[in-house]
């Protein structure tokens, strides 16, 4: 039962990458909402299944959170460091 | 420790749904953008739920050779990710 709602849980912090994909104004926010929440709910689920599994399968389940986790926000910088060179578009507040 | 992981059918299938939700709301940004720099970080979403769907999968069916498949999707995705980046910041 409570196994069930930590999945959800981390289905739909994903969702809420997607959702923050679509309504963010600008290239460097859109790179918060991808790289914080989504590597995030993808570690919930992860550590659901090292509960699951017992304990033998603790350290696959620790190197996919490695590969997964720690490497994502890595990719997005390397994105927003290629697309400062390219003198994209800064959003400056204000309204929407 | 069993009744905290005993998980339900109900809620795999919700979760099922949230996934495909979120599956075709980066496929509408992926076709709905003008700027190459939102493309790229679609795919590398895309690639994460997919990853996502992975490990949901193998808490359904309780076989532990799927959780590898998201060990290599996720190795393959931040290698394409960083190939890209490197491509469009040169040229």
């Amino acid at each position: 039962m409570i196994g069930g709602l930590i999945l959800i849980l981390g289905a739909s912090f994903t969702l809420l990458a997607a959702i923050g994909l679509l309504r963010m104004p600008d290239l460097f926010t859109k790179m918060h909402a991808v790289a914080k929440a989504g590597a995030f709910g993808g570690s919930i689920i992860l550590i659901l299944a090292a509960f699951k599994f017992g304990f033998s399968l603790v350290p696959l389940i620790l190197l996919n959170i490695l590969f997964f986790y720690f490497t994502t926000p890595v990719a997005a910088q390397m994105i927003s460091k290629s697309a400062i060179s390219k003198n994209q578009k800064i959003w400056k507040g204000k309204d929407s | 420790m069993n009744y905290l992981v005993d998980i339900p059918v109900w809620a795999i299938d919700i979760s099922y749904l949230i996934f495909i939700i979120a599956l075709s709301l980066i496929l509408v940004q992926l076709i709905r953008s003008k700027n190459i720099f939102e493309k790229v970080l679609a795919l590398d979403l895309l690639t994460a739920i997919v990853m996502c769907i992975a490990v949901a999968f193998s808490i359904e069916v309780q076989n532990a050779i799927y959780l590898e498949v998201s060990l290599c999707i996720s190795i393959i995705a931040f290698l394409g990710t960083v190939a890209f980046a490197r491509y469009l910041g040169r040229s």
